[in-house]
């Protein structure tokens, strides 16, 4: 019940409509500048695809990742000598691991997914263990004493508890995420959108520069539209009392 | 102090102490040497002003506190399937809607599908809530929160509720609602309610019994019975003599 309720964000008919006038935006604009400009097409979205694919892997296990070490974390006696030390790693610049992961598995997508990782992960683990930390002790110790313990307090509380922050934490991440991946595929990981508008710059091709940029953020527009907004306001609500 | 265990009580605390440590290390007894009995079926009221140690009192009883000394016990044969609890704040789950709220305790002791279905609505029509039953917590008033949060205590039929302040965060109408709703609901359902409060006359109007807490360290200062006919008539002589009488026992 609870779980059909949580896909009526995106079944309201307004955010059909914006839906599908914003999902062709970035396709259509594509598909003309490409025209105008002479390029073929599908190496535009071969580039964004390859971009995109590397984001959302790393996304994905990144959230895995974020996860498992709040569950570790939350609540546990060394909880206050593991976050100083994940703070430390935090700061570490992801780019710094760039070139030694580039040697290990080749300047492909393994070495882009692990740096992304590296990248994403930390505002989407930090978000969600704050929202856990929640100043909330009440709900903590009314799921407990209606019986909630061990996996099933994991399920019916723990997790729906950080979920407001992993989502906070996931636009986050992702805007960091895009932003690195960019970054690494202008230094050499290939192919990518990056690497596209690099070329673009270096041939002194600005208007396939330009509008390759426009295009880039047409699409990153759509996916926060369509998926992380609405998510966004629901949480907020769902975590208010 | 000790005191017998038999089937007359429900629940005996004995030479309970709570030793609190902040962080900068300083020690509070938040609880000292606490020791009393509830009669099953009984109301009983634990009342003393705020910081005196009785929420702590109530979460030791309910076995979320370990006490630094001292048992709570209940009587062979009688261990309380359920002990249940009502919160000032309502801690109400606020991703779930109040149907899945009051089920929530049924879910987690895997109560048989359609029982869950049959308490669960039956809860709900009894607090008053129906219609209510798919909205969110963030979605009713404060009076609507509690009695979700009532309906939840009891879908589990617990047999001994514990109520934290449970009118505290209500404005005056509506706590007084609530107040006689829960009274009627008490005498019913032969259930043991243990009560924490602030409150003099909410103490008076509820109880069987009560226990007055003194701050610093946590202590009994003294169990009095409330031996008023029930309903209790707030205006009466006897109320106010009561009250009056009480208040000298309640220190700050």
């Amino acid at each position: 019940m609870s779980h059909s309720h949580s896909l009526k964000i995106y079944r309201r008919r307004w955010h059909l409509v914006v839906t599908f006038a914003v999902i062709f935006l970035p396709f259509l604009f594509i598909f003309g500048f490409t025209k105008y400009a002479g390029i073929q097409t599908s190496t535009v979205f071969i580039d964004l695809g390859a971009s995109l694919l590397r984001v959302f892997s790393a996304y994905a296990a990144s959230v895995f990742l974020a996860m498992i070490l709040v569950l570790l974390i939350n609540g546990r006696r060394f909880e206050n000598f593991f976050l100083p030390v994940l703070d430390v790693l935090q700061s570490f610049p992801a780019f710094a691991l760039l070139p030694i992961l580039t040697v290990w598995f080749g300047p492909g997508n393994l070495a882009a997914i692990f740096f992304l990782i590296a990248t994403m992960l930390w505002p989407i683990l930090f978000s969600a263990l704050s929202s856990i930390r929640m100043e909330r002790k009440d709900l903590e110790e009314a799921a407990v004493i209606f019986g909630a313990r061990g996996t099933k307090k994991l399920i019916s509380f723990t997790l729906p508890m950080a979920l407001p922050g992993l989502v906070m934490g996931s636009i986050v991440g992702l805007g960091e995420g895009w932003e690195a991946i960019v970054g690494a595929e202008i230094i050499g990981v290939t192919p990518g959108i990056g690497n596209f508008l690099n070329t673009a710059a270096v041939k002194g091709e600005y208007q396939i520069l330009a509008f390759g940029i426009i295009a880039l953020l047409l699409f990153l527009f759509t996916l926060n539209k369509l998926i992380w907004l609405p998510l966004l306001k629901r949480s907020h609500d769902y975590s208010h009392e | 102090m000790t005191t017998p265990m038999n089937d007359e009580f429900a629940i005996v605390a004995s030479g309970l102490d709570h030793v609190f440590i902040a962080d900068d290390g300083k020690k509070t007894d938040a609880v000292k040497d606490v020791s009393f009995s509830v009669r099953r079926g009984e109301f009983f009221t634990i009342l003393g002003p705020s910081g005196c140690g009785k929420s702590t009192l109530l979460r030791i009883l309910a076995g979320m506190i370990e006490p630094t000394k001292g048992s709570v016990k209940f009587p062979a044969g009688h261990e309380p399937q359920n002990i249940s609890m009502v919160f000032q704040s309502f801690a109400l789950f606020p991703w779930l809607t109040v149907y899945k709220n009051v089920e929530f305790g049924l879910t987690m002791r895997e109560v048989p599908k359609h029982d869950q279905k049959r308490l669960t609505e039956e809860h709900i029509k009894e607090m008053g809530l129906e219609g209510f039953e798919q909205s969110y917590p963030k979605d009713l008033s404060g009076g609507m929160k509690q009695r979700v949060g009532i309906a939840r205590a009891l879908a589990i039929s617990p047999n001994i509720l514990l109520m934290d302040e449970p009118f505290s965060a209500l404005d005056a109408f509506t706590a007084e609602n609530l107040r006689k709703d829960m009274l009627s609901l008490w005498l019913r359902d032969t259930i043991t309610i243990i009560m924490v409060t602030h409150l003099i006359d909410e103490a008076i109007e509820m109880s069987d019994r009560v226990l007055i807490m003194t701050p610093r360290p946590g202590k009994v200062e003294i169990v009095l019975p409330v031996q008023l006919d029930r309903p209790r008539n707030k205006r009466s002589k006897e109320f106010f003599e009561l009250a009056d009488s009480i208040a000298r026992y309640v220190k700050i």
